[in-house]
């Protein structure tokens, strides 16, 4: 009785064994491949590495520490919009990035600009939002940083 | 990466491994060098962001800090091998004395069932290799809050020198600047030691902790349930896809999940172990203390292990409580100095949002709401096929071999497992959050919420596979102990 017990025993233990390897491979296999291939397919940089980049570009022109002003876009608080704002405090960290036109400086991304009309290399923009800022650089993607005029 | 990245890890490791594995009483036994060895990493990444968080205080700049940094660890470690050749000379003819968790359990099943055991192991941590590999080259900075958070915060303070305190203004409160900062410090830190914020040191201080989970809960379980229970619990604790993709995320739950396995799993082992109590003891209170210096949600865990303590005192003796708190004395008086001199209050419960919370609380909408919600949400946790919970339920039920005292660790774990989430569902309720925001919230963090408690909640249904193994030394050591009682 003692060695079928123990045989019966060891069918379950490698029962178990059975059931979590195909557990595992079964809830993880697949979403693995289909992230190589997607990886494999889009050799681009993903969307935190293109954001971050793209304002890291301005962070040169900017002070060390202190609040960054931030203009949203127009469809502010969407999911995306707060998506952006938030990167762009990651990208300029330990800078803190902030709502509003207060600061002495300001970044406009593309999607929050409204002076279609004006160059982006032009010093004044024609946003009313804008009065009394003055360009300081345009990033690559668009980004626009402003200083207040003293 | 930089050679200089494994030195700052190597450093902490090696001194939280030696002082483990240290003698400290005559009649106690030292932690087992397994159990030590799963422990230090995690171990030594949590207190050397408690120290570095206390260097970076007074010397105001991360690179006085980091050679300070390195300085205090070299001579710890310089001090702990003097005091270990010294011990080992005073004891050359002394036999050491081995028990509970030193001592290996046997395999607990024939060669077949061993293997079976392995190679799950081994294949899921292969896919699990895999599986973090891919997630971190598509997303090298991190999942959302990982990036927006811990990954900020970690940059903020790296970047910022002596004004790094401003990083904690209320101007990100999105970011929630009070959450206590042991995954952006030992992340700085590291950064500090290469000269340079490359993204694969998150991703290295996650890969870290996930793998220090799988070690600590499959030595956990080896050394008092036998090998092939150990392997086995390994392999359950990656299966579920969300454990992966969160230990993956970079975000700090894994990190959390890590010390409270360590805390529950060596503070029951400290009630139940006849030897080496004292040690157990005061690493669960490290654990424990880590774990509030992770999240807030570790600080819960503490109330809860401290009322374990005061509930069962005939098992514990006022004397472990005060092994727990030496264990837990350098991170409680870092999260105390952070909460009360440089964190903004918490949002959700902080002392403004206490207003209103019996109302809240005895909200029956509110309630009903979590409770399906979240009822559902456990269900259906871990992306596996059939439920993640049934499948553990199901292997412990294969592989179980019911004791008494195995039935006590395994009750005392799920207690306070219970417990814990039992906290974090009154914290939802009373959160000062209209009925959506609150469904919301439940919706994108109830899932890491589970991820926090699985390893404790694998460590404690595989107690029941104690008298599998009958025979292990360890074990039988426990036993004699609950019969003397």
């Amino acid at each position: 009785v003692r060695d079928w017990f123990g045989r019966f025993r060891q069918v379950r233990l490698l029962l178990a064994a059975i059931i979590v390897m195909a557990t595992g491979i079964d809830a993880n296999l697949r979403p693995t491949l289909e992230g190589w291939r997607h990886r494999d397919r889009t050799s681009s940089l993903s969307s935190v590495e293109e954001r971050d980049r793209l304002y890291q570009e301005l962070a040169p022109w900017l002070p060390s520490a202190g609040q960054i002003g931030y203009i949203p876009p127009p469809d502010w608080p969407s999911a995306g919009a707060v998506r952006d704002f938030f990167l762009a405090s990651y990208a300029l960290a330990p800078r803190r990035v902030v709502v509003g036109t207060a600061p002495e400086f300001l970044i406009v991304t593309a999607a929050a600009r409204v002076d279609a009309d004006t160059d982006l290399s032009a010093p004044r923009s024609n946003d009313p939002r804008l009065a009394g800022f003055l360009l300081v650089r345009t990033s690559s993607r668009g980004a626009r940083l402003f200083r207040h005029l003293p | 990466m930089k050679p200089a990245v494994f030195v700052a890890i190597l450093l902490p490791s090696l001194a939280v491994y030696l002082s483990l594995t240290r003698r400290w009483r005559d009649r106690e036994p030292p932690m087992g060098r397994a159990m030590a060895a799963a422990l230090a990493p995690g171990f030594g990444m949590g207190v050397s962001s408690c120290i570095y968080f206390l260097l970076m205080t007074v010397a105001h700049s991360g690179g006085r800090a980091a050679l300070l940094d390195s300085a205090c660890w070299s001579a710890a470690i310089a001090l702990l091998l003097i005091d270990r050749w010294r011990q080992a000379k005073d004891r050359s003819t002394e036999a050491i004395d081995r028990s509970f968790p030193h001592r290996a359990a046997r395999s607990g099943g024939n060669a077949t069932a061993v293997f079976a055991a392995a190679l799950s192991l081994v294949a899921l941590g292969g896919l699990a290799a895999a599986s973090f590999w891919v997630q971190w080259t598509t997303e090298p900075h991190g999942e959302w809050d990982a990036w927006a958070i811990w990954n900020l915060r970690a940059r903020a303070i790296w970047r910022a020198g002596p004004d790094w305190p401003a990083v904690l203004s209320p101007d990100i409160a999105w970011s929630w600047p009070d959450y206590p900062l042991l995954v952006p410090l030992a992340i700085a830190r590291l950064w500090q030691y290469a000269g340079t914020d490359s993204t694969a040191v998150p991703a290295l201080v996650a890969a870290l902790f996930g793998a220090a989970s799988i070690a600590t809960l499959a030595v956990a379980i080896g050394q008092t349930c036998g090998w092939t229970a150990g392997l086995l619990s390994g392999a359950i604790l990656i299966a579920p896809r969300t454990f992966l993709f969160q230990a993956g995320s970079q975000c700090a739950d894994v990190p959390l999940a890590f010390f409270v396995l360590a805390a529950v799993s060596l503070a029951v082992a400290g009630g139940t172990a006849c030897r080496a109590r004292r040690s157990l003891l005061m690493a669960a209170g490290l654990a424990t203390g880590l774990a509030a210096w992770t999240k807030n949600e570790g600080q819960l865990l503490l109330v809860l292990l401290v009322t374990f303590l005061v509930i069962f005192p005939r098992r514990f003796g006022l004397r472990a409580s005060w092994h727990f708190a030496a264990g837990a004395a350098v991170p409680l008086a870092v999260i105390a100095w952070f909460k009360w001199s440089l964190a903004p209050p918490n949002n959700l419960l902080g002392p403004h949002a206490m207003n209103g919370a019996l109302a809240r609380m005895t909200d029956e909408t509110r309630w009903a709401m979590l409770l399906d919600r979240t009822t559902g949400m456990l269900q259906a946790w871990g992306g596996t096929r059939v439920s993640a919970l049934l499948i553990l339920a199901v292997t412990a039920a294969l592989i179980a071999q019911p004791a008494r005292l195995a039935g006590t660790r395994m009750a005392q774990g799920l207690l306070l497992s219970v417990a814990l989430l039992a906290g974090y569902l009154v914290a939802y309720v009373i959160a000062p959050t209209p009925l959506d925001t609150m469904t919301w919230h439940v919706s994108t963090s109830f899932d890491r919420l589970v991820t926090q408690l699985w390893p404790t909640a694998v460590w404690s249904f595989f107690q029941l596979s104690g008298d599998l193994e009958g025979g292990s030394r360890s074990f039988d050591a426990l036993r004699l102990t609950e019969r003397s009682r």
